[in-house]
């Protein structure tokens, strides 16, 4: 069904002005919102995880012409809607105290920086465990790099402090978490895994003077109320389109049907 | 429509944390157990159109198009927290205070690693765990002791009739490991090493960092109730969230499908 709908928006850019087709392209919109809502709403006790928004926009804003195709100067035909981005939120989430003591949450801007088997990646998740080589980790056995590169982790005891070093049991630092920020964090890609990817552009940075909540991660940054909120408006405004659609279709009945 | 799909990933996700919760809150009472943790991470993402693209007008887009396809268990980490230590007064009862494993063996040979200090004595005097498991190095107590002590570094001495000296019967050697939470829990308090956790280091208690040995105490679970019920409240308002959007997801097809009519 939303694909015929997105089919019949794409028909409506031949027959511009037809209301059915600006109602579809609202509908098509709507189902995509859902989408996005539905991401936010099962990510909602995923650790760093960074709430989506879809921002709206009018398209095929074009001028009316007359029958020898002149323009008419000041008309303008309805516009389309279309899904035009779908933006980061990067607020900060909650504070959420594991326990852990290779747990930390970055207390300010930035990401922990994360050895992928694709290469360098960006998380805000700090839920981080010893990997079977004994390097500290994200939960899927990537290695955290720190200012030194991967850091490893021989002894069971080993803490992170307030200033992101890794301390063992008799209290030699061995390893000091890095922070990178972005002068264009819109520009990230979010690939899963809870890891973003940096396009070369992103304009990569590394932070000094870092500070850490030790033995907490970031909680998601979704808050349910607001998703319910958006998906109940989205609802209604879906049901209002289809409505107009059905408005449509009868008003041309009705004038197939005067003809006879 | 992926929104009824993205939003089942999520019921799953919390089913899983409901699942873990479960068998915390049913092991509040047993002696040596540790807690496991659910870790969450988002799925795959579709790029419908990258960011930095540029629109129909040569304009560069600042962000693109990437819907989410929802979340995945990346792992259920088992946390190594000591437990309260509780006080049974038994002779042959020992918590560990700090890091390390007692080593058990079982029947068919291979050493499996434990927290859980309840140990008793079989038919030959030998110090065996509850299932009956040897403990490792084999401390055997003769008949005749009156009395069994276990010093704070793991030796373990008997008082036997006739004889001033106490007798020195062995002494109890601990394992660590350089990932815990590689460890496979096998049931009955065990766990085995496995490639993730690493190869046992054994040690004397109360030397290279191991911890000492209390004797006449037991270690209890280290699942805190209030935290584990705060868990569970927000999986399932989580697990509701995700199947409003499910309702949510089939209203609106239903909508859809009366336009035909």
């Amino acid at each position: 069904m939303p694909d015929a709908i997105s089919a019949s928006w794409r028909r409506g850019e031949e027959f511009m002005g037809s209301d059915s087709y600006i109602s579809a392209s609202g509908a098509s919109a709507q189902l995509r919102d859902l989408d996005v809502v539905a991401n936010n709403l099962s990510n909602v006790g995923t650790p760093g995880y960074k709430r989506s928004e879809s921002i709206f926009r009018a398209v095929l804003e074009s001028s009316l012409r007359n029958q020898s195709g002149d323009e008419i100067p000041g008309a303008t035909s309805t516009a389309f809607v279309s899904t035009d981005m779908i933006g980061s939120d990067f607020g900060r989430g909650a504070v959420e105290h594991t326990g852990s003591p290779l747990h930390a949450m970055i207390d300010g801007p930035g990401f922990f920086e994360v050895l992928t088997p694709n290469g360098i990646r960006y998380t805000r998740a700090g839920n981080f465990i010893v990997n079977r080589e004994g390097e500290l980790s994200t939960p899927n056995g990537d290695p955290v790099q720190g200012e030194g590169g991967t850091i490893e982790v021989r002894d069971a005891a080993s803490r992170i402090d307030q200033t992101g070093a890794i301390v063992d049991s008799t209290g030699n630092v061995i390893g000091r978490l890095k922070v990178a920020d972005f002068d264009d964090v819109q520009a990230l890609v979010r690939e899963g895994s809870s890891v973003f990817s940096a396009p070369e552009d992103a304009g990569l940075q590394i932070l000094d003077r870092n500070h850490f909540i030790p033995g907490s991660v970031e909680g998601s940054n979704v808050d349910a109320s607001r998703e319910l909120a958006t998906m109940v408006m989205l609802q209604r405004a879906f049901e209002t389109n289809v409505r107009a659609m059905q408005v449509d279709d009868e008003t041309t009945q009705r004038l197939i049907e005067g003809m006879r | 429509m992926r929104a009824l799909f993205t939003a089942a990933t999520g019921m799953e996700a919390q089913q899983a944390q409901i699942d873990t919760i479960a068998n915390n809150i049913a092991n509040v009472g047993t002696t040596g157990f540790k807690k496991s943790r659910t870790e969450f991470q988002d799925l795959f993402y579709e790029t419908l159109r990258a960011p930095g693209a540029s629109s129909d007008d040569g304009a560069v887009l600042p962000t693109g198009v990437q819907v989410g396809h929802g979340v995945q268990l990346a792992a259920v980490n088992t946390i190594f927290s000591a437990g309260d230590r509780l006080n049974t007064g038994n002779q042959l009862d020992m918590a560990i205070d700090g890091i390390g494993f007692f080593q058990v063996q079982r029947p068919t040979g291979e050493t499996v690693y434990t927290r859980d200090g309840t140990f008793k004595l079989d038919g030959d005097g030998n110090v065996v765990t509850a299932q009956g498991y040897q403990v490792i190095p084999t401390i055997t107590v003769p008949p005749d002791a009156l009395n069994v002590t276990i010093l704070p570094d793991g030796t373990v001495n008997a008082e036997q009739a006739g004889n001033s000296t106490p007798a020195n019967l062995g002494q109890i050697q601990l394992a660590r490991f350089s990932n815990p939470a590689g460890l496979r829990m096998v049931g009955g308090n065990l766990f085995e090493a496995t490639v993730a956790s690493g190869d046992p280091e054994t040690g004397i208690p109360e030397q290279n960092g191991f911890g000492g040995i209390a004797a006449g105490f037991l270690e209890g679970s280290n699942v805190e109730v209030a935290e584990e019920l705060v868990q569970m409240i927000l999986a399932q308002r989580a697990f509701e969230v995700s199947s409003r959007v499910i309702q949510a997801g089939d209203e609106m097809l239903r909508i859809a499908s009366q336009l035909s009519q």
